[in-house]
Parts: structure tokens; sequence; C-alpha cells
């Protein structure tokens, strides 16, 4: 069903386009906890994200995945970390030094190579 | 007839076109001449080619922000955005106010969060507006969009008046219908004020007068309430910071169930479970991460205080025990099935016989909009509707809005109008059969028109 698209997604995020924690589009996330009444308690967005992030995603690909735009996801990603229901994992360019740990690579090299 | 319309759409718009417009004074003599005004049909054909232009727009946006990885460029975008958003909402006000509102026979079908996030999204203080309990059903695809810029208007006038955050909430009824509250913290209304405007609001919808052309919000709740049958009343809350609460009942022929918005994500869950409907069971309290989660960073949650009402039997009676969510749906009236009924009352004297040779009942080839008993519960005078102080009216007690019988003499639609002026046609155009029919040869069909 096609949702309401004058629903704008400005409102999904009350204008906000930033988050606290530094979510590139290939950080990954993670529900620690699934709790199905925390889901049931969310708004539909936030509870689809939620639900697909169940298995370890990348922002990115939630946003595929849910058809959420790139920027609502982030900020409600953002959101859902604040509140400790989903796990930021750290990527080379969050981590302060900016040194790509070689473990990184090699996963890029087998992506790549997956392709 | 369409000339009696265009009269009364020039008694309607006419005052407001001069005024608020700052059109160039008519002359006097255009004013004495019986033809009715042009403005009404200036208005709607402008508001038409404004819509048309922001629907042309809005998938460009969508478009743009789908993918804007920046978030400066995106927060810019965003303010385009919501200028274009508030633009249609003006367009669409004029069309209501030039009284040639088009029958809306598409749309979007929206569950009521997404009805009231679109009303968010065409008002300048959306960031004002946090989302309370909302009952997990839909508004139909003919009046998502209506029920949307009532909610629109609304919460237009609460943020306008109130500092603090406006509660948006959507409760079932034990009729079947919904009672969506808007809450706010403001100055509050004088409460002789909010008893005028309540009998106002339940009387006839007024011709626009100059000064209803300088406060559009209450005229568009009207005609939009008064169109489908939606009751709209407003409670002010005595001492600092009472703030007024907003009422607004959709009937349950109005209402439909959902299917999941996100159909993708739903096989993914690994304990989904039906949660119908939302937010009355008690959900468990997080840190600001209920279902304001992501509306509002800082806040907390921000469900209605429904007990400081100073009217509790207020509250909408869909309260129910947290502990049995799995029962309830069983339990509930179901909406839809509601307005089917009276279908065999519309029978026609060309066609009178109600069912068929077998027994079953006739189908009549009429649109759902008018066969549904839309109940029109804002009567045409106030002393039809009990919108007094009887407070388990508005609580949705043993009130079937539906069953009342619907009297509406002078809020006849654009669509009656049509309606007659085709029957009109249809008789003149018997009228003149005999003629023709003696002889066929001589009078081409169509002619007698």
């Amino acid at each position: 069903m096609m949702p309401n698209p004058w629903v704008r997604p400005y409102v999904l995020t009350a204008g906000r386009t930033r988050t606290k924690q530094r979510l590139l589009v290939e950080t990954l996330v993670s529900v620690p906890r699934y709790d199905p009444q925390v889901a049931a308690s969310l708004l539909p967005e936030s509870r689809a994200l939620y639900e697909l992030a169940g298995r370890t995603m990348s922002i990115a690909e939630l946003s595929a995945h849910s058809k959420i735009a790139l920027g609502v996801t982030r900020v409600l990603i953002g959101d859902l970390a604040a509140n400790h229901l989903v796990a930021v994992h750290a990527t080379a360019h969050s981590d302060r030094d900016n040194i790509i740990p070689s473990l990184t690579l090699e996963r890029i090299r087998n992506g790549l190579a997956a392709l | 007839m369409v000339s009696r319309w265009r009269q009364r759409l020039a008694r309607r718009l006419d005052p407001a076109a001069q005024s608020v417009q700052q059109q160039p004074a008519p002359e006097p003599a255009q004013l004495e001449r019986p033809e009715p005004s042009a403005w009404p049909i200036v208005c709607h054909q402008f508001a038409l080619r404004m819509l048309s232009l922001v629907e042309q727009l809005r998938p460009e946006m969508d478009h743009l922000e789908l993918h804007e990885d920046d978030a400066a460029t995106l927060e810019r975008l965003y303010r385009v955005d919501h200028g274009i958003t508030r633009l249609r909402r003006v367009a669409g006000y004029l069309q209501i106010l030039s009284g040639a509102d088009d029958e809306q026979l598409t749309g979007y079908r929206s569950s009521l969060v997404d009805v009231i996030r679109e009303a968010e999204s065409a008002i300048e203080h959306y960031k004002r507006v946090n989302i309370g309990r909302v009952a997990e059903l839909g508004v139909v695809e003919y009046a998502a969009k209506d029920v949307a810029w009532l909610v629109a208007a609304l919460i237009d006038n609460a943020t306008a008046y109130s500092p603090a955050a406006v509660v948006v909430s959507a409760h079932l009824l034990d009729n079947g219908g919904i009672m969506m509250r808007i809450e706010d913290s403001g100055i509050g209304i004088d409460p002789r004020r909010v008893e005028n405007l309540n009998a106002v609001l339940a009387g006839a919808v007024p011709d626009v007068t100059d000064d209803i052309a300088r406060h559009t919000g209450f005229p568009i709740i009207h005609r939009l309430a008064r169109k489908h049958g939606i009751r709209v009343r407003l409670a002010s809350r005595p001492g600092a910071g009472g703030g007024t609460v907003a009422m607004v009942l959709l009937p349950p022929e109005l209402l439909c169930e959902m299917p999941p918005e996100f159909p993708a994500a739903a096989g993914q869950g690994r304990h989904r479970e039906a949660s119908w409907p939302r937010g009355v069971p008690s959900a468990p309290e997080l840190h600001g991460a209920h279902l304001s989660l992501i509306q509002r960073p800082s806040g907390g949650r921000t469900a209605p205080p429904e007990t400081a009402l100073p009217r509790p039997e207020l509250a909408p009676r869909s309260s129910r025990p947290s502990s049995t969510p799995s029962a309830q749906p069983s339990a509930q009236p179901q909406p839809r099935l509601a307005p089917q009924s009276p279908l065999p009352a519309v029978a026609t004297p060309d066609n009178p016989a109600q069912t068929t040779k077998s027994g079953l009942p006739r189908r009549e080839s009429q649109s759902l909009r008018t066969t549904s008993p839309l109940p029109a519960p804002l009567a045409d005078g106030p002393s039809d509707v009990d919108y007094g102080d009887d407070p388990v009216e508005l609580g949705g007690g043993g009130e079937q809005p539906s069953v009342r019988p619907a009297p509406r003499p002078q809020a006849r639609s654009f669509a009656e109008d049509l309606d007659s002026f085709t029957a009109g046609v249809n008789a003149a155009r018997q009228r003149s059969a005999p003629p023709v029919a003696d002889q066929p040869d001589s009078i081409p069909e169509g002619q007698p028109r």
C-alpha cells in the first residue's frame, strides 16, 4: 500500500537532519535485545527500522529496505540509539584516529570479490 | 441549477475576495447587476491550478530528499518542502471557501497517524506538535485529506496560541467512531466564547462574510466537518496553563482498517505481534522513547494528561485493561461494517423493486459516498444537535450518529446541484419527446435541448 505522500519527511524527524552520533551510510546497526512491546509503541517508521535492524544492517541498507529516505533513516536510528534500542557499531570513519583497520580492509576486499 | 450554484458561490465568497485579496473595488453598477460574481469561480480555478502545481512539485522534492546525504542541504530542502506543503493547504482552503469543493472520489487511504502527520506537515509550527496515543485505524480515501486539513486548521490555531507543545491523539469510541483530541496549554479561550463557537460549529455553515474572511480557520473547519458528518467541539480548561481541548468526532463510516505500512519490515521482525490498538495498553516506559520518540529529540513521553481533565468523563472509553491486548480486536465494533444497511431506502421511482426475482437485494448503481447513511450529525440548526453540556454524548456512550435521520435542506453539495441540473435536463427532454417521436426524421437527435 502506498503511504500518504503528503506526510513530509521533515515531520518524521521534527525538522532535524543531524544526529549526535556520526552515522555514515556504511555504519552498521543492530538490535541488542528485541522487545515486541517496544516495537509496538513506536511510530511506523521507527518500528520498521527497529524490526529491520534485528538483522545487523548498514544505514544505507535500512533506508533501502524500508524505503525511508536516507536523511530520515539516519535521524530515526540516531533516536533509537540514544534510547539504547539499537546498537551502533564502530566504523573506520567514526573512530577518532582515522586509520582503517586491516580487518575492515579485508572485509572490503571480500565484499568486492563477492560481487 | 448552475446559475443558482453560481449565485450561492457569489454570495459566499464575493465579500471575502474583495476584502482579503485587496482586489480593486467593483464599480457600484457592477454590484447592483443581478449577474453573479465571477470571483468564486476564479478562486476555484486558481486554487485548482495551485494544487496541480504543488502535486507536480512533490515528487521532485521526494526525489531530492530521498538520497540527500548532506545535513545542511537536506535542511534547506526541508524548508522548501515545508513551504510547498503549506502552499498546498492555502490553495486547498481557498478551494473550500470558494464553495466549489470538488467531490473527492479518489485520494489516499491514510492511517490516523498519517492523517495527523499530514496535518502537521502543512502547518507552520509543526515542531511543537506531539503525537499521543493513536488508534490503529485508517480514514477512507475520500475523506482522508479533508480530515487532515480539518486537523491542520485546529493544530495551526493551537500552536499559534500555545507556547508549549500541542498533543494530538485519537481514541476509539464505543460506537466505532474515533475521537481525536487536540490539546494545547495556551492561555485558553473565554468560556463564553467557547460556548459561542460550539454553538456556531453545531449550526448551519454560514456564508463567508467580512469577519469570516479575516478568520478563515473556523469556517474551514465548519465546512469540512459538515461535508463528512464530523463533529467538532471545543472545551476550555480553567486555570493558568489550562489550555484548550478541541475534540473531533469521526463517524464510523469514515474509518477503515489499514494494511501494514511496511510489509518489508513485518516479515523480518522476530516476534511481531498484533498491537491493536496501539498505545491503549500501557506500553513500557522508556526514556523518551515512546510514541513521541521520533517526534521530538528532547521531549519525553507526551501522552495526553487525561487525568488532569476537569471533565474526566470526556475521556474516551476506549481505555482498556492493558493485560488483554490480543482479545481486543474481536471485542471491537467493526467500523467498516457499520454503514451498509439502509440501501433499499434509496430506491428510485424508476426502479422500485428492491429485490431481484431470485429474492436477492437489488443493487443500486450509486456511489458509496451517497448511499452510506452519512449522518450529518451537525444538523442545520443548533437546536437539532445537543452539543451542550452532556458529556455522555461526546464520550460516545450509546449514541449512534449513523442511525439518526439526516435532514439536510440547506447543505446541498455541488454533486446534488449537478444531480438536480441533470434531472431538469432529462425532464425537459421528456417533455419535448412526443413531437420528436412524431417526426423522427425531421429533427436530429440531441437538438431539442
